[in-house]
């Protein structure tokens, strides 16, 4: 399993993992996610922390519970954080991407072309 | 419900082991005892469990006084580095003697933990090498389920593997919810994750006793230019700092400044660090 | 609770160790009967005066009483440790020894107590020395159902006497540092020679103390007496160093 990074916390860590399996579609909407015991096993985190993090996204209604069966991804969740992630896009990717290239020296026409170039690449 | 200890004091030839040692496990939680090699962790324990008595003091199991009381003491299973099983004895008949003292004990997960380990079941106990040693005593641990279950350093001699399915396995059981364990290790990287709450003991006295995450921001990390670094961590308490040319690291109890000037870079400060840097400002006192 | 599984585990241990020695001693006893071993000869007149040789085979009071010695000493630390490891107190795991030691030491003198009666059933022209009967009825064997009951009771004594003894030793030095067991070692020798010394010197104490053997040897019972309370001091002695002892494991 991928490794943590130490200098965040475990918590919100193990929810951008299950926010990205949402998004791939590893975790469909319907579908369950694994159990507290199976990401602390599996990851080596203490139950309490995976707990934390799932509730994250229990909280922001990802995710629901159903009592004695387990935790299920809610319809619309995908949708859902795709827009929360464009939401923060300029915040998280756009404005340091920006600072970067000012310390580089990079001019704004040459950042646009580039972009535009990644944008192609990537398909 | 907790194991207490009310200002137990230990004293070796002349040298306090423990020093006035007051600290309660309990609520189901993982507890990482956490300190150096001869900080006083094994003493500690060998306390709880009355392999040894302190000089004074008192240790109490769920409100009842534990020396000399099987009741208290039956709750408590302590994987202990020292071998207390007879010579002769084989693996799996001590696994079997064993489960006769805990009507908890589960003969089915243990022989199931053996086989996942490849623990040699028919080899005495005194013959098992040091890894295997671990191991076996692990898997009485696992499978005791009493109320309490103390691990003193329980990866001794595993190879990565090893420790990583005794790491799973460690969490499944927490999971449970059922147990309070306490985890003593010097190994601080690879507890970090696995522990709810922290005791961090130095030459025998507690210097912190709190929630991981309590600790965690307890303190930040702050790197850029030399200058900047300097300006920023004025008047501070330093627990660390790292200087690489004229590039700066410093670790800094606290909360980090929300006013930082751009150019510094903050960051969150894993456990191990912070218990680095703890050590070497007690050192600095 | 936890002293089941310590006096189980203690006693089927015990039970193994004496079946081994009282398979030896009747095999010692048949090899004496076939003439491959002899132990000694005795000569005794038939009445016509004609001598006729006898053999006679080992006593089993020695073995017994040593048995027990060693068997305390070898168990007890490890029931100490068997009863810690699994959250016995200490009270539990020395009471779970003694029982058991007690219980082998009953099993054991009366195992040959009733082999040495079967034996002189058979009539076999090989007798079984009898140290009590040595001391007190005047002949080495016994032959009738009392004089060997009460024999049977005073080596019990003593057997449990060396049990309690075995028990205290190997406890003490547990407890002792590498100075402890020196000064223990040695004193010890030093006060056996001051006793000596003692006697010699005072005629009241060497009068004191012939009037105390007198006693002892007018009748078996008081030997059993004897040590019965000696192995009682002896416990108690052992149970006050399992007070607040260390318990650490074997270090080999």
């Amino acid at each position: 399993m991928a490794g943590f990074d130490e200098s965040r916390p475990i918590f919100l860590q193990l929810a951008e993992m299950l926010e990205d399996g949402i998004i791939s579609g590893a975790f469909p909407e319907g579908g369950q996610i694994p159990s507290i015991t199976e990401y602390s096993a599996a990851l080596k985190i203490n139950p309490a922390t995976a707990l934390k993090g799932i509730n994250l996204l229990v909280d922001e209604g990802l995710v629901y519970k159903k009592r004695g069966v387990g935790m299920f991804v809610s319809e619309g969740a995908r949708e859902a954080l795709l827009a929360k992630r464009r939401e923060s896009f300029y915040e998280s990717q756009a404005r340091p991407a920006a600072r970067e290239a000012k310390a580089l020296g990079i001019t704004l026409g040459e950042l646009k072309k580039m972009m535009e170039r990644g944008y192609e690449d990537v398909d | 419900m907790s194991i207490e200890l009310k200002n137990v004091t230990k004293t070796y030839g002349g040298v306090r082991a423990l020093d006035s040692v007051s600290v309660k496990f309990g609520g189901g939680l993982v507890y990482g005892l956490l300190g150096a090699n001869g900080a006083g962790k094994t003493t500690m324990l060998n306390i709880i469990t009355n392999r040894i008595y302190a000089d004074s003091g008192e240790v109490l199991i769920d409100g009842e006084s534990a020396p000399g009381n099987d009741r208290a003491l039956g709750k408590v299973y302590m994987m202990a580095e020292a071998n207390l099983f007879p010579d002769s004895m084989r693996v799996e008949p001590a696994l079997r003697l064993t489960a006769q003292f805990y009507p908890g004990f589960d003969m089915d997960y243990a022989l199931d933990v053996a086989r996942k380990f490849e623990l040699p079941l028919k080899k005495k106990v005194k013959a098992l090498s040091t890894g295997y040693s671990s191991i076996f005593r692990l898997t009485l641990a696992l499978s005791c389920n009493t109320p309490y279950v103390i691990y003193d350093e329980p990866v001794l001699g595993l190879d990565a593997q090893h420790r990583d399915l005794f790491y799973r396995l460690l969490m499944e059981k927490c999971a449970e919810g059922e147990q309070t364990a306490i985890l003593s290790t010097h190994l601080i990287q690879e507890a970090a994750n696995l522990i709810n709450h922290a005791v961090i003991i130095k030459k025998g006295r507690i210097i912190r006793d709190a929630p991981v995450e309590e600790l965690s921001s307890a303190a930040h990390t702050v790197s850029g230019p030399a200058a900047l670094v300097d300006a920023y961590i004025a008047g501070r308490k330093l627990l660390s700092v790292n200087a690489i040319g004229g590039l700066k690291t410093a670790s800094v109890e606290g909360e980090p400044d929300a006013g930082a000037p751009a150019g510094l870079e903050i960051s969150g400060i894993g456990l191990q660090d912070y218990f680095i840097g703890l050590m070497n400002e007690e050192e600095g006192k | 609770m936890r002293f089941a599984p310590i006096f189980k585990y203690r006693m089927r241990d015990c039970m193994i160790s004496m079946g081994v020695v009282v398979l030896v001693m009747i095999a010692l006893t048949a090899l004496c009967f076939f003439g491959i071993v002899t132990f000694g000869q005795i000569e005794s007149s038939d009445g016509s005066g004609e001598v006729i040789m006898e053999s006679t085979t080992m006593n089993f009071g020695m073995p017994v009483a040593i048995f027990m010695f060693v068997l305390s000493i070898v168990s007890i630390r490890e029931d100490m440790r068997l009863g810690i490891q699994n959250g016995a107190g200490r009270g539990t795991s020395f009471a779970a020894n003694t029982a058991c030691m007690l219980i082998t030491a009953v099993a054991m003198n009366l195992t040959f107590f009733l082999l040495t009666l079967l034996w002189n059933q058979l009539d076999t022209g090989v007798y079984i020395v009898d140290i009590f009967g040595a001391l007190y009825f005047g002949e080495p064997f016994l032959a009738g159902l009392g004089d060997l009951a009460v024999s049977t009771a005073a080596l019990l004594s003593l057997s449990v006497f060396l049990a309690a003894l075995g028990v205290f030793t190997s406890l003490m030095y547990w407890r002792l540092n590498k100075a402890g067991k020196w000064i223990v070692s040695l004193g010890t020798g030093a006060v056996i020679i001051l006793f000596v010394d003692v006697i010699i010197r005072y005629e009241a104490i060497a009068k004191a103390l012939g009037r105390f053997l007198d006693w002892l040897f007018t009748t078996p019972w008081n030997m059993a007496l004897s040590f019965a309370v000696l192995a009682a001091a002896f416990y108690a002695f052992a149970r006050l160093l399992v007070r607040r002892n260390a318990i650490t494991a074997a270090t080999a």
